[in-house]
């Protein structure tokens, strides 16, 4: 492994001990080569975790000044999209509240919400779009609501909204899990809504477990000025699995598709480390038990565990039959760093 | 008006697809109609005939063979 791969995987968490600390400075120590490091944080979308750890542990010193202030501008931007998405999201929860639609809010804005945090410390997360579980029959109601509050479906080209036509309206609703996105733009700022009938592959698969059966586990989150619907913590965490092993489908298939694959690693480790005790865990083996669900569960959990080196799998799945399945799971650290790391030619 | 319908159900099929189909309950998938030739037929019977399919009727499996084409659209005449 180079040493700024191994640099920014010690980065990827919340959480730096002393000795993961002292053992970041002896690798900022070495000759680092800034352009690698910084192109693969922002090609992995994980620059603000460690731009926050970078000034929290105080490793600024050990840095080149430039990088830091690359770091701090995409820092900046970040945190001020995320005020406007906030407000976005406040919008459209309390459209979906008012008219009784049984939802979850998903991905992006629920994840920096749960991980993106170190007891008072909130770090904020690179997104452009907030996602929804909803009921397909609800779908219509569902449009209606959003363009009462001035969203269009539309196809966002050139980062300009475009019509959408009949025919790719209904491709989405003959052919796949989702609406056609909803558009607002406001500042400048766009912001795509996109809400799904599955969690899982959609389209002509049918999904192992029912959303209908999903959305009544689901939790309301009362935050301070906004009070929303997300999964339970056990459907959250499948729900983060079963995106990165689609991700990583996709790129296994030669699809050239930017997954973001370190920053779903990421989010997945914190998530075990910071809610473990939390999941229920026999509602949670009930719900890998499912064989569409646990080949998922137990690759994508033996990849983080390769990434970073540690053993996750027995702290939150028990289950000697699936760690025998943990331990029959062929993945190598090559394999996932051919797709984590990229050689890139572009200059900054 | 049923066999009226189903001319017109075959012509659009015929038009988008160069596929002429005989058996009105033979799977259209498995004459080689793909799920996206099969929404521009239901573009093209929506202006030919002045109707819009609603989102409970968006469906691939209603609209699988000409005889059920034939029948969703007689409903909504």
């Amino acid at each position: 492994m180079k040493l700024e791969e191994k640099l920014i995987i010690n980065f990827c968490r919340t959480n730096i001990s002393n000795d993961k600390k002292m053992e970041l400075i002896e690798l900022l120590k070495n000759n680092i080569d800034w352009k690698y490091f910084v192109l693969n944080c922002l090609f992995n979308r994980v620059e603000n975790i460690v731009y926050s750890n970078i000034i929290y542990y105080e490793l600024d010193k050990y840095f080149n000044p430039y990088i830091v202030e690359v770091f701090k501008r995409e820092y900046n931007k970040t945190a001020n999209n995320s005020i406007k998405l906030h407000s976005y999201f406040k919008e459209v929860i309390y459209a979906l509240n008012q008219n009784n639609i049984e939802y979850a809010a998903i991905k992006g804005y629920v994840f920096e919400d749960f991980i993106y945090y170190l007891d008072n410390r909130k770090i904020v997360r690179r997104f452009n779009d907030l996602d929804f579980l909803i009921k397909k029959e609800d779908s219509e109601k569902i449009e209606k609501i959003f363009n009462s509050i001035g969203f269009k479906h539309g196809i966002l080209k050139n980062n300009m909204i475009c019509d959408i036509s009949r025919y790719e309206l209904l491709r989405y609703k003959m052919t796949t899990h989702q609406l056609a996105p909803f558009f607002k733009i406001e500042d400048n700022l766009i912001v795509e809504v996109d809400l799904n009938f599955s969690m899982f592959y959609g389209g002509k698969i049918k999904d192992p477990i029912s959303l209908g059966y999903i959305l009544k586990s689901r939790i309301i989150v009362d935050n301070n000025d906004v009070s929303y619907y997300r999964l339970s913590y056990e459907y959250m965490f499948i729900n983060m699995i079963i995106n990165t092993y689609k991700d990583y489908e996709y790129v296994k298939k030669g699809y050239n598709k930017n997954v973001f694959l370190l920053q779903k690693l990421f989010e997945i480790r914190e998530f075990i480390v910071k809610y473990k005790k939390k999941f229920c865990v026999i509602k949670f083996e009930d719900i890998i038990k499912n064989p569409e669900i646990i080949t998922k569960v137990v690759f994508v959990i033996k990849v983080v565990d390769i990434v970073y080196g540690e053993n996750l799998i027995e702290s939150c799945i028990g289950d000697k039959k699936v760690l025998e399945l943990y331990n029959c799971t062929n993945v190598t650290f090559e394999e996932i760093k051919n797709i984590i790391f990229k050689r890139m030619r572009k200059i900054l | 008006m049923i066999n009226e319908i189903r001319k017109i159900v075959l012509d659009v099929i015929n038009e988008i697809t160069n596929i002429s189909i005989s058996d009105y309950d033979e799977e259209l998938f498995i004459m080689g109609i793909t799920s996206y030739m099969l929404i521009s037929c239901i573009i093209k019977l929506e202006e030919k005939l002045n109707i819009e399919f609603n989102d409970e009727e968006l469906n691939l499996d209603k609209f699988s063979t000409v005889e059920k084409i034939t029948n969703i659209v007689k409903n909504k005449l």
